[in-house]
């Protein structure tokens, strides 16, 4: 049995053990439940006023909201392959894909913050109604998580180019790697519910 | 078996789906909630490793997932 087998054997059988430790996964669930409960009442609220929450939902961009998924998705994409080239060995791939996530991980930034500034310009704020209210707060929120993924990754990056990780000691990585990736989880909660639900 | 790659693709697919039924008004809810319920399952259980872990952790999440599905479902029809 390989070391990697040996490894996926254990988180198999082993509750306390889950894939980048149990302290991120409390952190996740601890985080997707948060998120889902605001949500829930966002739902709720839509329903007793669905045509101001469409209204307001028809001046958001779905196109940007789209194209900001699929970098979120691909950079994710990226991780997952950073963390199993790794753990196949191959170190300097390993590498570039952490540098594809992160760069990615810009680019989301950058839409985002393109994204605001349209909202900021024709005065939609915070205290617009309770739609923006929602949409200000829980995408203001991911945002702070996103940042907070790149500069652990960032930290990963620089770790790896150093050697200081490889096939048999990268637990590290699979920890930024995971906290990245409820970055995609939330965003995946956060866009069918903003942009497309109506 | 459903790979990275394959996995990608997938999602892609998926938020383009999602995406173009949004333009129905609200007759294909279902269908965007079943899209992010399936995108939430490649994310978690591919990319994170999922799949290899305790059926604890697989089971809670596809409780959380089913569960905010219901909610949302029930909450606009």
């Amino acid at each position: 049995m390989s070391s990697e087998q040996h490894v996926l054997s254990r988180e198999k059988n082993d509750i306390l053990h889950p894939p980048g430790g149990i302290l991120i996964w409390i952190l996740i669930f601890l985080e997707v439940i948060t998120f889902m409960i605001a949500l829930s009442v966002f739902a709720y609220m839509r329903s007793r006023n669905a045509a101001m929450f469409a209204e307001s939902q028809a001046m958001l961009n779905p196109l940007l909201g789209t194209v900001n998924t699929i970098v979120l998705l691909s950079s994710g994409y990226f991780m997952a392959e950073a963390v199993r080239k790794l753990r196949a060995g191959l170190l300097k791939l390993s590498v570039r894909y952490t540098l594809v996530t992160i760069l990615l991980g810009l680019v989301f930034i950058a839409i985002k913050s393109f994204e605001y500034s349209q909202k900021i310009e024709h005065g939609i704020g915070l205290e617009y109604n309770t739609f923006f209210t929602f949409y200000w707060l829980l995408t203001g929120f991911h945002l702070i998580h996103v940042s907070v993924g790149i500069v652990i990754l960032v930290f990963i990056y620089f770790s790896l180019r150093k050697g200081r990780y490889d096939a048999r000691d990268h637990e590290d990585v699979e920890t930024g790697a995971a906290f990245w990736h409820m970055c995609d989880l939330i965003w995946m909660l956060l866009f069918p519910m903003l942009y497309l639900l109506h | 078996m459903v790979n990275n790659t394959t996995s990608w693709i997938l999602l892609v697919l998926f938020t383009l789906l999602g995406s173009w039924l949004s333009g129905f008004s609200n007759t294909f809810v279902a269908v965007i909630m079943l899209l992010f319920a399936l995108k939430f399952f490649l994310i978690s259980y591919q990319f994170m490793g999922l799949k290899s872990a305790h059926p604890f952790w697989r089971y809670t999440i596809n409780l959380l997932v089913l569960g905010f599905v219901s909610v949302v479902i029930f909450s606009v029809v």
